[in-house]
This record gives structure tokens, sequence and C-alpha cells, in this order.
């Protein structure tokens, strides 16, 4: 493009601006929206407030189902079977169909780089995305990492997904409870945690050790 | 962000987003609405945006998605085949203070503008994103890179072909 072009072209572009009731009708909806996001930000806060309330006998409620759960269990099983756990079970549902892409590439995992999440690992793909759940919007980002010949698959979300209350075995990896499974017929093992409010689901077709490994690594930081 | 920092922002930036979405729908009213979409999509996840330069991107991101979206529907794409709007506005359309007329439309000047502005609007879709956004926003490649999600090499590229399709249509018309 010569500079005559060029001008002629940023000419013709300067002509172009978002009709004024288009714009004011706009920044009204946004406004409005904004507020309403607030509201309810506010709304959710004191219900987590009110939460953290709950009489003291919920509690011992709970410790004793759980006791009379692994009772239960344990009879039969001899304990969890950690090699049986369906890996299914583990993976979070991807987003519907209909969900919006919110961020193609996978350069952000809901709103944090994703370089400081799993430092060290190349992010060969992903994408986020959003979709009604309840009252709200979940978010759901999936990418697949890469280090050393290594790849995993990672799924982080904004809500709490099923798995986290499922029971799997759980073990203490670099200061954090990390819920852990395997699928016998993929090879696959799965790991889920919270970080920073945020749930992450890595999935690896690779050895335990290396697994575990690669698993502190991303949760040390390193 | 608090609702200085969208109207800012808004203010900033609607022109901006609202070029991109003409410059690859070609049609005023999918423009509007995908600007409008764009904006509403900044309030529900203001809160990842953690720069202006940041900003900027994710606005050209979202942008570009959506008009993406729209070339996917085929509806769109028969009925865009008759949106006779491109760049114009339809008769008793505008509001008078609406900036978006266009003055001076018999000066030689201008239907010199509209001829490269036809040219730019001729190339396919990938072209003309990238060429507006070096010629029109004056980004380096580097950004448009970035904003487009894709390699600066790839962005040269298409620059490269695009300028070769405007050298082709612009032969023996412009001077």
């Amino acid at each position: 493009m010569t500079d005559k072009q060029r001008s002629a072209y940023q000419r013709e572009m300067d002509q172009i601006h978002v009709p004024k009731a288009k714009a004011d009708e706009t920044l009204r909806m946004m406004l409005e929206e904004n507020r309403r996001l607030r509201a309810k930000e506010n709304e959710e806060g004191e219900r987590k407030k009110a939460g953290r309330r709950l009489p003291i006998y919920a509690g011992a409620l709970a410790a004793a189902c759980l006791l009379l759960a692994v009772g239960l269990a344990l009879p039969r099983s001899g304990g969890y079977q950690f090699d049986k756990v369906g890996l299914n079970a583990l993976v979070v549902s991807a987003a519907p169909k209909g969900a919006t892409v919110t961020e193609d590439g996978a350069d952000t995992v809901l709103g944090t780089s994703a370089e400081a999440v799993f430092p060290g690992w190349e992010v060969a793909s992903g994408q986020t995305q959003a979709y009604p759940m309840g009252s709200g919007t979940a978010h759901e980002s999936v990418l697949t990492i890469r280090k050393e010949g290594q790849e995993l698959r990672a799924t982080v979300t904004d809500y709490e997904p099923a798995l986290f209350s499922t029971v799997q075995k759980e073990q203490q990896i670099a200061g954090k409870k990390v819920r852990l499974a395997y699928n016998e017929e993929t090879q696959t093992y799965a790991a889920a945690y919270e970080e920073n409010g945020k749930y992450c689901v890595l999935t690896g077709r690779m050895e335990e050790k290396a697994f575990l490994e690669a698993l502190k690594g991303i949760l040390e930081k390193k | 962000m608090s609702d200085a920092e969208l109207t800012r922002a808004y203010l900033d930036y609607s022109d901006m987003v609202y070029r991109i979405a003409l410059v690859q729908t070609k049609s005023r009213a999918q423009a509007e609405d995908i600007q409008q979409d764009v904006f509403m999509a900044l309030v529900r996840y203001s809160d990842r945006i953690h720069s202006e330069a940041h900003l900027k991107a994710w606005l050209i991101r979202v942008t570009q998605n959506a008009c993406h979206k729209h070339y996917r529907s085929l509806w769109i794409k028969l009925t865009v085949l008759y949106d006779d709007t491109l760049y114009k506005e339809n008769e008793g359309d505008s509001a008078p203070e609406d900036p978006g007329g266009y003055p001076g439309a018999d000066d030689p000047d201008h239907l010199y503008d509209e001829v490269v502005q036809e040219a730019v609007e001729k190339l396919p879709e990938n072209y003309r994103i990238v060429i507006h956004l070096f010629y029109y926003e004056e980004m380096p490649v580097r950004d448009i890179a970035k904003a487009l999600n894709t390699s600066e090499q790839n962005v040269k590229t298409r620059l490269s072909r695009a300028r070769d399709k405007l050298r082709q249509q612009l032969e023996g018309t412009i001077k």
C-alpha cells in the first residue's frame, strides 16, 4: 500500500463511528449489567458468610455419617481401590454444545496466565468456554500442555466439578490435598486439586512415577 | 471494572471494534450487534483484563471470534450477499447527530478514497483484518499476531499476499 492509498483508507475509515443511538444503548446496557453482576457478587458474599455460621452439630452429623460409610466399606474392599477408580468419573465434563468461546488460544487460564499455573510447561492448545450453570455462569479452560516429551490435559474450572465430591484416593503433594485416580483401560492417571479458588484436573498417559513427578513440579511451581 | 473504567473502555475502543466488525462482516447491522456483544462480554469478563494492551488485544480477539461466528452462519452467508449497506448509511437511517455520514461525497478525493476502500473490501476475510490492523490501527506485526492468536510469520505472509492482491486490483486505477 502506498502512502497515498494508506491515507485514503484511513480517511475512509475515520468516517465510520458507532451510530450514536446504538452507542448510547450499548453503554447503558453495559452499566446495567455491571451493576447487576456486582449486586449478585455481594449477594453471594453474604451467602458464603452465612454458610460459615452453620450450627456445629451439622459438622458432627457429617462426621458420624463418614464413619458409618467407612465402616461399611472397609470390610468388603479392604480400603479404597485406587487402581479401580474409573477415570470417566474424574474427567470434568466438557462445556456443553452452545457454550460461548470466551478466549480462543491458551495464553490465559480463567484470568491467570497459563505460565503461572503450569510453570515450565508449553501450552500446545486450549480454549476457555462459558456456559450457564444454575443462576450464574461457569467457565472452563481446557488445555494441552507439554514438557520434555510428556503431555498432560488440564481442565481448569471456576466451579467445583462433580469429581471433587466423589471418593478418590487422597494424597498430600507439595503440601496440597490432591485426589488421584487411574484408569486401567486407558492407562491414564488423573489428579484433581484446588488452587486459588479454581479447580484443576490433570490427566496424563504415562508411568505413575512420571505423572506424580510432573504433578509435584506443577504444584511446587517449578 | 468500575462503571467509569467501563465507560472509558467503551469510549476509547467502541469505534475500533465497530470498524473491525464492519471490515469483516461488511454489514452495518451486524457490526453494530457485534460491537454490542463484545462490550457486554467485556463487562462479564473484565476481571481477566490486566493491562491496557491486554484490553485492546482481548477486544480484537473477541471481535474476530464474533465475526467468525457470524461467517459460520449459513443464514448470514446468504443474507450478506443481499446486504447493500456496506460502509454506507441506509437512507433516512441516520440521526442528525450521527457522525456516520460521508461529507463531500462528490469530491474527487473522496471517490479516490472509496476506490481504495472497495479494493480492501474485496480482499479475503483473513487478509482484510491484517490490512486493517496494520494500516489503520497502525499496530506492529507482533501485536497483531498476539491479538489474532497466530504467529508473526503468518501475519507477515498474510500482509504480503494482501498487498499483492491490492496492487493488482489498484493497478491502472489509482496512481
